[in-house]
Formats: structure tokens, C-alpha cells, sequence
């Protein structure tokens, strides 16, 4: 046997039935019980999975044209502003939009699980009226199964790695990370640790533009690097980066979604966002892909951030891993002991785990080789805050 | 012995007065206060649990505090959960010092055990999917 597998000669395999596809969870104890040698034999791929929040989602809709026709200037659904600043009668909902009428308890998340789930939303457009478009005003309900195009395209999910959040505060304060209790009171994290699709290839070696992926129950694929996208945070020995870094932007078909992997979510006192489920698959390509995907939480180191202060340079407590996160409590370098709970679900990362196994094992799921490789370079930059002036002074 | 679980709402003109200790020693009742948040010229909430000997004692008691202005529910002890809406995240269990929202460490499904539940509220306001709800229909004491 080779020291290399290709795509296509996995491919071939599952094309025949006969790919031996584990879960990140079983690989690491396939490795454990039989070594990494027979590990990079017999297994082919391995299925990797998240479920949690991700903001920065949304989805394009094309409503067909009415008679007489309009091209869209403002657009409602369900009172969740769209933009249309695009052609006639397609328009992006952007996940965290919030309703004009019900503000954070409903927003763009909800309509695109509504949409998933077959119900009816409430289109309302408004335009200026042109020779060629002369309405003025649309009001009807619309179906996911009415419309001509919906895909999701979210420009960042599946962060690899993330933060753990506590507050050192005097009193408790409300976050993306979900409500955090004054004095260190709970700590949150939100990653599905040896799960999560970039810790088990962390410099993208498998996993790049064009990759095949499971996207809220369908078939999507990763169509670019992810805003964000950085690659460059410090990382430990074994190439994990100790806090957020890569970052994928991925594309599908709403239309073959299913609720069970998309919830919309309304965060308290802070908005409204999407949780996405994402399944991605690595073949194992050479003995390095084995080592790779038999990480282990203990093994994922994860920085834990201070949000009392509301800064973009939020203080660093130290690190912790994933494997002492999920015991339910951490110690902090401080000294504090803190109650912990994750806000991504593991049970439903599980799960999107062992339907993707399923799909390629039964030859109804190919790997798809990326077109281009995300970068392992790139640099997230902060924004620099000019004067109007300065800026004329520069020309 | 009677057994009660009490929500009272306090309003700004009635904060000051020195409720609980009119009801320990007027009408002999012994209480547990479980959750309290109580401002000077704010609206306030007190959960409680108290133990009171005969029953006509806890109705002297309930008619006090309707005369003095304060809104009693009688809470039931139950929180309410809609198992559909909820995708195990876990977030809740976080916020839940009462440890009646646990993760189940080999599943990692939420498990909720009624009887630790004080009522806090807390994790109602962790789900981001309306999976956990306050049972509010508690006896109103009007």
C-alpha cells in the first residue's frame, strides 16, 4: 500500500459501497485501540460535524415577477427587512435582522426557518416605479416551494475554534455568548471540540473551496474562505489554534433543508442569529490526516476571554481544553472555579456526524477535491478609525 | 403543615414596608426565601417558600399581603419544557444554580429535574429557542 490515498480513489470506494467512513469520535478511538498504521489502511473518511450559532448567515430568494411587474425597492418578510439592492425581485435576508414589529423575538433566522419549514411568509415590497417596472407596491405570502431560486449563503460559519466567555464584572451581563453571571459566575463555549470540522484539519489540507458538505440537512458546498477568515492566531504544537481563526462561507439549497439542522435562535439582550449544522467530511489521504483526526478535547486548547469590559481586546484569563469544558466545571488560572456549559450542541453535532457516514457509506455522498485551498496566511485586521479630514488630507 | 411556594410582586410605594417580618410574627410562618430582587422606589420580586401550620393561618396571611398592595401567585413547581423547540445545546445549564438543568454527560441531551427547580427564571432567558418557559399560571391570590 501507497503512502497516499487520492480523492477519486475514495471516491471509487464509495461509489462502490465498500468506503470505511468513521466519525471524528470513532476515529479517535479506532487509532487508540488499533494504531495509526491500520487506521490509515482501513479507514477512508472520516465525518466531522458543528451545530451553533452562526450570525453571519442568510439567504438569496427570487420571487418571480407579478404582472404588472416590480422591481423591488424595499422588501418585508414577515416585517424583517431584506435587501434588494440587487435586481428586480431577488433580495438577501440576512439572518440577524430583527422584525420592525416584534424587534429581537423574531427576525431574519426565523424566516428562513419558516421558509424551511413550509409555512407561509408575508412578502411586502415597495419601488419608485419604472417604465419597464411601473409597480409601486406588492403585498401577497409567499412558500419556500413559490419561489424560484432560495439558497442559503452564509458569509462565515463554522469557526474553527472559538472563545470560552466569563465576566469578572460586579453584575451579570448579556452576550453573544449567552448570559453571563457577575463574578465569574458560569463560563460558555461554543465549538464541538474533536468534533468540529477545521480542529480535525486544521491547516485546510482536505477542506477548501469546492468542498462537498452537509448544510442544514442538504447537500451544500464551501464556496469561499469565510469573512474573518483567520488563519493566523497563535497556535499550540499540534497546530490548533488556541482561540477563533479559520472561517468558511458556504452555499446550499434551501429548498432541501430540514428545520432539525437549522433553528433560528433569539439570544436575550442581544439578537437574533442562526444555528447552522454543518457536517463536513475528511478523507484520510495519508497518515498525517490520521493524526489529525484522531484529536481528542484534551487536546484542543481553548483561551478564555474576560467579556466585563465590552472591548474589541477583551483581557485574556488563560487557557483551558475542551476535555475539562465539558466535565462541567474549569479552574481558571486565577484560581476561580467556574460552572461551565456549552451553547453549540454536541448531541446535534453527533448527529449530523452520523447521517453524513450514512450518505457516503451508502454511496449517496462523493468527496468533492477543493478547486482552491482556503489561505494559511491570512491576517484579520481590526478597523482603523479615521477623520473625514484626514482622509482629504492624504489625497 | 401546608406547603407553599409565593411569588410576590412589590411596587415602589410598598418596597419599604417590612413584609416578612409581619408574616414570620404575625401569623407564624416559616420561610425560605429562594430568590429576592428588591430596589428602594423600584418594582421588586420575592419567591419564597414558606410552611405555615393550619390553613386558616396562610388565608390571614394572603389577606394581609393583598391589603398592603402586594401581588401574591401561589407558584406551582414546575417550569415548563418543550422538548421539540430545544436542541440540546446546553446553554441553560450554565445559568441554572439549582442544578435542575443538567446535560447528560454520554447523550449530551438536557435533562430537567423538576423537584431542584427554584423558579429563577434564569434559563428561560439562556434558550434562544423558547424551549424552557416559566409556568405562570400559577393561583393568582387576588
Amino acid at each position: 500500500m501507497t503512502n497516499e490515498k487520492t480523492f477519486s480513489e475514495i471516491n471509487e470506494k464509495i461509489k462502490k459501497g465498500k468506503a470505511v467512513v468513521l466519525t471524528a469520535d470513532e476515529m479517535s478511538d479506532f487509532v487508540d485501540d488499533h494504531g495509526e498504521d491500520k487506521a490509515f489502511e482501513e479507514v477512508d473518511v472520516v465525518t466531522t460535524a458543528t451545530f451553533g450559532a452562526m450570525c453571519s448567515s442568510g439567504a438569496f430568494l427570487n420571487f418571480g415577477h407579478a404582472d404588472p411587474p416590480i422591481r423591488m425597492g424595499r422588501v418585508y418578510l414577515n416585517d424583517v427587512l431584506a435587501y434588494s439592492g440587487i435586481a428586480a425581485v431577488d433580495a438577501y435576508i440576512g439572518a440577524t435582522e430583527e422584525s420592525e414589529i416584534l424587534a429581537d423575538e423574531y427576525g431574519g433566522a426565523h424566516v428562513i426557518e419558516d421558509l424551511i419549514k413550509g409555512k407561509k411568509v408575508h412578502l411586502r415590497a415597495s419601488a419608485k416605479g419604472t417604465d419597464c417596472y411601473p409597480r409601486k407596491e406588492i403585498d401577497t405570502y409567499i412558500s419556500l416551494e413559490d419561489l424560484n431560486q432560495a439558497y442559503l449563503f452564509n458569509p462565515r460559519n463554522c469557526y474553527q475554534n472559538y472563545w470560552v466567555a466569563v465576566n469578572s464584572s460586579n453584575k451579570i451581563i448579556y452576550t453573544y455568548m449567552g448570559p453571563l453571571y457577575a463574578n465569574y459566575g458560569n463560563a460558555s463555549y461554543s465549538s464541538a471540540g474533536q468534533l468540529s470540522p477545521l480542529l480535525n484539519d486544521p491547516y485546510y489540507q482536505t477542506i477548501g473551496i469546492g468542498t462537498r458538505i452537509f448544510l442544514g440537512g442538504a447537500q451544500g458546498y464551501i464556496s469561499w474562505e469565510g469573512t474573518q477568515h483567520n488563519p493566523s492566531r497563535e497556535r499550540t504544537k499540534n497546530g490548533i489554534p488556541v482561540g477563533g481563526a479559520g472561517t468558511i462561507a458556504v452555499i446550499g439549497d434551501l429548498k432541501e433543508m430540514n428545520s432539525n439542522y437549522i433553528r433560528a435562535a433569539s439570544v436575550t439582550n442581544y439578537g437574533v442569529s442562526l444555528y447552522v449544522g454543518i457536517g463536513i467530511p475528511i478523507p484520510i489521504l495519508n497518515k498525517e490526516m490520521v493524526k489529525r483526526t484522531a484529536i481528542r478535547d484534551r487536546d484542543i486548547d481553548v483561551t478564555v476571554i474576560d467579556y466585563a469590559g465590552g472591548s474589541r481586546d477583551n483581557p485574556s484569563l488563560g487557557r483551558v481544553n475542551y476535555e475539562e469544558l465539558r466535565s462541567g466545571e474549569i479552574k481558571l488560572p486565577n484560581g476561580k472555579i467556574v460552572t461551565t456549559a456549552p451553547l453549540s450542541s454536541l448531541n446535534k453535532a453527533r448527529l449530523i456526524a452520523s447521517e453524513l457516514k450514512d450518505w457516503i457509506s451508502k454511496g449517496d455522498f462523493l468527496l468533492e477535491e477543493p478547486v482552491q485551498k482556503l489561505s494559511n496566511t491570512r491576517k484579520f485586521k481590526p478597523i482603523e478609525m479615521k477623520k473625514e479630514g484626514a482622509l482629504i488630507n492624504d489625497k | 403543615m401546608i406547603n407553599k411556594r409565593l411569588q410576590l410582586v412589590y411596587h415602589p410605594d410598598n418596597v419599604s414596608k417590612a413584609i416578612i417580618y409581619d408574616l414570620v410574627k404575625n401569623y407564624d410562618i416559616v420561610i425560605n426565601i429562594i430568590q429576592a430582587r428588591i430596589l428602594p422606589d423600584e418594582e421588586g420580586k420575592l419567591v419564597m417558600d414558606i410552611k405555615v401550620s393550619k390553613k386558616s393561618a396562610l388565608d390571614q396571611a394572603l389577606k394581609y399581603l393583598n391589603n398592603e398592595g402586594i401581588d401574591v401567585t401561589i407558584l406551582e413547581k414546575s417550569i415548563a419544557y418543550n422538548q421539540e423547540a430545544c436542541v440540546h445545546c446546553g446553554a441553560c445549564t450554565g445559568l441554572c444554580k439549582a442544578e435542575a438543568l443538567i446535560m447528560d454527560k454520554t447523550s449530551w441531551e438536557l435533562l430537567l429535574d423538576q423537584e431542584n427547580c427554584l423558579l429563577c427564571g434564569m434559563c428561560v432567558s439562556a434558550c434562544g429557542f423558547n424551549a424552557l418557559s416559566l409556568e405562570t399560571n400559577g393561583d393568582n391570590y387576588v
